[in-house]
C-alpha cells in the first residue's frame, strides 16, 4: 500500500490525533492488511539535537475486516504512552479491537453462530469459540474503560431515556436490545430503587461503550435538552401510560396461541435468575438451562448478559415443536 | 414401553452386519477390534467394546451390536475428529437431525470432550449422542481402545469419529437420559477448581479434603456422585481414592459451580433399572441407546434382561459425557 493511503486509514479506522498512521502494508496471499499506529514524539524544535524515542512495546490485535481483507492493528508504544482506549485497540493481550469485540457481540446478539462469524469476519473458528468461552465464563467483556464527557450517572436523561420519555436513534444493537430490556422491566414494575439502578446501568453501558457509540452519544445533548419539557409532559399523562402498558399486555395474554415473547421480555431474565420454576422435561433444555444459570451469576457485563438471554430464547425458538411442555408454563407465566 | 424400530438396533453376526454395510445402510458398530476389522468399508463408524445389553447382558467378542441409523435428505455423514477440531462437532451436525459420536477412553479426545462440551458453539441446540469406545477389562492396560470410520477403514486411537444424521422434516428427535440413581439428601460438595480428580472441596459449606472426608465414612466407591441439572440427574462416577495424593479420582470430570451429593445405595441393580424405566416412557421410535459398563459390572446385568439394548460402554453422551447412565434417542412424530 502507497504511503498516501495512511490519511485514509486513518479515517477508516477513526485514528485521530495525537496517534497516527506510520505505515500500511498488505499480503495479498493472505488478503491481510496491518496498520502500524504510533503516537509520534514531539518535535525536538528546530536547533535541538533529535533525540531518537523508541517504541517500547508493540500490541497487536486483530480489526473489523476491511472489504473483505483481514485487518491487524499494531501499536507502538513509547515511555509515557497510555493505551488509548478507542475502537482500534483490544485489551494488553493480543486478542480482538473493541471494534471488532462489539461486532462479534451485536452479530451473537442477532443469532449468528460462531461458524456464521468465523466466515463473515474471517477469522478462525477456534479463537472465536475460545472468545465466546471466555465471554461465558464473565472473563471477556465487551466494554471499554470509563472516559468522560457523558451526561453523569445523576442526569435525569437516563431515567427519561429509561421510561421512554425522549427517543434516541440507536444503531447499535447491542444497546437496542438492553434499552428494550430495560424498558420493558421499567414498564412492569413501579419501583423507583429498580428504575434508578436500571438508569445507573444503562449509564454504566454508556461509559464503557463509548468508543462504539458515537451515533448515539452525538444526539445525547439534545437529548438532555429536552428532558424538562418531556418530563411534564409524563406527569401530566402517567394514567394513560398506564393504561396503555396494560392493554398490551391484555393483548398479548389474550391473543389466541402463545407467540414466544422475544429476547428482550422479562420473563427470560426470571427465568435464567430461577425467580419463576419452571419443570423441564426436555434434557437439552435442563442441561443448558443449568448452564445459563450459572453463567448470568457471575457474568456482569451487560451485553453478556443479554447474550443469554438471546441463547435461552434461540433454544425455545428452535425446538418450540417439542417444548409443548415447558412453553404452557410460560404461557401461563404471562397470563398472572 | 416401546422399543418397537423399523431401524436394526440388535447383535448380530459379522456376515449380518457385512450385509447391511454393502446395501448401504448406515450403521454405527460396536464390537472387538479383530471384528470391526473385518469390516467392509462403507457408511459406517464404530468402536471397540465386548459388553452388551442384548436380549440378555452379554459379553462377546464375536459378534457386533448394530444400531442402524436413518437415511434422510443428504444421507449421514462421516466426519473425524481430533481433540482440537472436536469443538465444531456441534457445529457441523446437520439443521434437522442429530449427530452419533464415538471416541476411545483415555484418549486425550476423550479428556477434552469430558471437560470442554458444555462450552461448545451450539451445543445443547442440536441434538448429540454417542458413546466411549473401550476394551475387555482383562484386557484394560494391554490393548488400546479404538474407533472407526467405516468410509475409509481407519481406525484411531486418539480422536474421534461422527455421523452427522439428517432426520425427516416431519420427526422431531428426543435424547434423554435413564438413571438408576438417586442423589442422597445429604451432604452438599462443591468443588472450586474443575477436572478428572478432586481433593480440597466444600462439604456443605465447610473446608474439607474429599479423600479423607470418604475414607472416614467407609465412602462406597460405587456410587457416584450426583448432580442435579434442573431434574436430569447427572453421575460423576469414582474411579479410586489415592491416599498418597489425598484425591479422589473420578471417570468424568466435576465442575465448579455445581452442588454434587452422594448417591442412594441401589440394593438391586436390575429392579432398580426396571424401576426407573418403568417410568420412563420413550417416546416415538427408539434408534439409539447405550448403556455404562459400571452399571454391567456393578450391578451384575451378564445374563439379565434389561428391556432397553445397546453396548455398555465407557462413558455415555447425551451432550456432554455421563458416567453410569442409560443415554436412548427417539424419533417422535411432529405433532406427536
Amino acid at each position: 500500500m502507497k504511503d498516501d493511503d495512511r490519511p485514509l486509514m486513518a479515517e477508516l479506522l477513526g485514528v485521530d490525533a495525537p496517534w497516527k498512521v506510520m505505515d500500511v502494508q498488505r499480503s495479498s496471499g493472505t488478503q491481510t492488511v496491518t496498520v502500524h499506529i504510533e503516537r509520534p514524539p514531539p518535535h525536538p524544535g528546530l536547533f535541538s539535537r533529535r533525540a531518537v524515542v523508541p517504541v517500547r512495546r508493540q500490541l497487536r490485535w486483530e480489526h473489523v475486516t476491511l472489504a473483505g481483507w483481514r485487518c491487524r492493528v499494531q501499536v507502538g508504544l513509547r515511555d509515557g504512552d497510555a493505551l488509548p482506549a478507542t475502537a482500534w485497540t483490544g485489551e494488553e493481550a493480543p486478542g480482538y479491537t473493541r471494534g471488532l469485540q462489539r461486532l462479534i457481540m451485536d452479530l451473537l446478539l442477532a443469532g449468528a453462530t460462531t461458524e456464521q462469524l468465523s466466515v463473515l469476519l474471517k477469522l478462525p473458528f477456534a479463537d472465536l469459540w475460545r472468545h465466546k468461552f471466555r465471554l461465558d465464563q464473565g472473563r471477556n467483556t465487551t466494554a471499554l474503560p470509563a472516559p468522560s464527557g457523558l451526561p453523569a450517572e445523576g442526569s435525569p436523561l437516563w431515567p427519561a431515556l429509561l421510561m421512554g420519555r425522549v427517543s434516541l436513534d440507536v444503531k447499535a444493537l447491542g444497546l437496542r436490545l438492553l434499552l428494550a430490556k430495560l424498558q420493558r422491566e421499567a414498564a412492569l414494575h413501579g419501583d423507583a430503587d429498580l428504575h434508578r439502578q436500571a438508569a445507573q446501568e444503562l449509564h454504566r453501558y454508556f461509559l464503557r461503550s463509548q468508543a462504539v457509540l458515537r451515533h448515539e452519544i452525538a444526539q445525547l445533548p439534545g437529548l438532555t435538552a429536552q428532558v424538562p419539557a418531556a418530563m411534564e409532559r409524563a406527569v401530566a399523562a402517567p394514567v394513560a401510560r398506564a393504561a396503555a402498558v396494560s392493554a398490551a399486555g391484555m393483548r398479548s395474554s389474550a391473543a389466541q396461541g402463545f407467540e414466544l415473547p422475544d429476547a428482550t421480555d422479562p420473563l427470560w431474565l426470571a427465568l435464567l435468575e430461577g425467580e419463576c420454576s419452571l419443570d423441564v422435561r426436555a434434557l437439552g433444555l435442563r442441561l443448558l438451562l443449568t448452564q445459563l444459570r450459572s453463567q448470568i451469576r457471575v457474568i456482569e457485563d451487560s451485553d453478556v448478559r443479554m447474550l443469554k438471554l438471546v441463547e435461552i430464547h434461540r433454544y425455545f425458538s428452535r425446538h418450540q415443536g417439542a417444548l409443548g411442555y415447558e412453553i404452557s408454563q410460560l404461557r401461563n407465566w404471562r397470563a398472572h | 414401553m416401546s422399543t418397537k424400530t423399523s431401524l436394526q438396533h440388535r447383535l448380530m453376526s459379522l456376515a449380518q452386519a457385512t450385509e447391511l454395510i454393502r446395501a448401504g445402510r448406515p450403521c454405527c458398530m460396536a464390537a472387538d477390534e479383530a471384528l470391526l476389522r473385518r469390516l467392509p468399508r462403507g457408511p459406517w463408524i464404530g468402536g471397540t467394546i465386548p459388553y452388551f445389553m442384548a436380549e440378555r447382558g452379554t459379553t462377546t467378542r464375536d459378534a457386533l451390536f448394530v444400531t442402524e441409523l436413518p437415511i434422510a435428505g443428504s444421507g449421514p455423514r462421516i466426519m473425524r475428529y481430533d481433540r482440537k477440531s472436536l469443538e465444531r462437532v456441534c457445529t457441523d451436525g446437520p439443521e434437522h437431525g442429530f449427530t452419533l459420536i464415538v471416541m476411545p477412553a483415555f484418549s486425550s479426545a476423550h479428556e477434552a470432550f469430558a471437560q470442554e462440551a458444555p462450552g461448545y458453539a451450539e451445543m445443547y441446540l442440536r441434538p448429540l449422542v454417542g458413546w466411549v469406545s473401550g476394551v475387555h477389562l482383562d484386557d484394560l492396560g494391554r490393548v488400546k481402545p479404538l474407533v472407526f470410520d467405516g468410509s475409509t477403514g481407519l481406525a484411531l486411537e486418539d480422536g474421534a469419529v461422527a455421523m452427522h444424521v439428517p432426520v425427516p422434516a416431519d420427526k422431531m428427535v428426543h435424547v434423554d437420559i435413564v438413571n438408576p440413581v438417586s442423589p442422597e439428601t445429604g451432604p452438599a460438595i462443591e468443588f472450586t477448581q474443575g477436572g478428572f480428580s478432586a481433593g480440597d472441596c466444600r462439604i456443605d459449606g465447610r473446608s474439607h479434603n474429599l479423600h479423607d472426608w470418604m475414607v472416614e465414612r467407609g465412602f462406597n466407591t460405587q456410587l457416584p456422585l450426583v448432580a442435579d441439572y434442573c431434574g436430569a440427574l447427572v453421575n460423576v462416577c469414582i474411579k479410586k481414592l489415592d491416599a498418597q495424593s489425598r484425591r479422589v479420582e473420578f471417570y468424568a470430570p466435576v465442575f465448579p459451580g455445581t452442588v454434587y451429593r452422594p448417591a442412594r445405595p441401589v440394593g438391586n441393580y436390575v429392579s432398580a433399572f426396571a424401576s426407573a424405566l418403568a417410568s420412563h416412557q420413550i417416546p416415538g421410535e427408539q434408534v439409539f441407546s447405550c448403556n455404562c459398563v459400571l452399571n454391567y459390572a456393578y450391578g451384575g446385568l451378564e445374563g439379565k434382561t434389561v428391556s432397553v439394548q445397546g453396548p455398555a460402554t465407557f462413558g455415555e453422551i447425551a451432550y456432554q459425557l455421563l458416567n453410569q447412565t442409560l443415554v436412548y434417542l427417539s424419533l417422535v412424530d411432529e405433532g406427536q
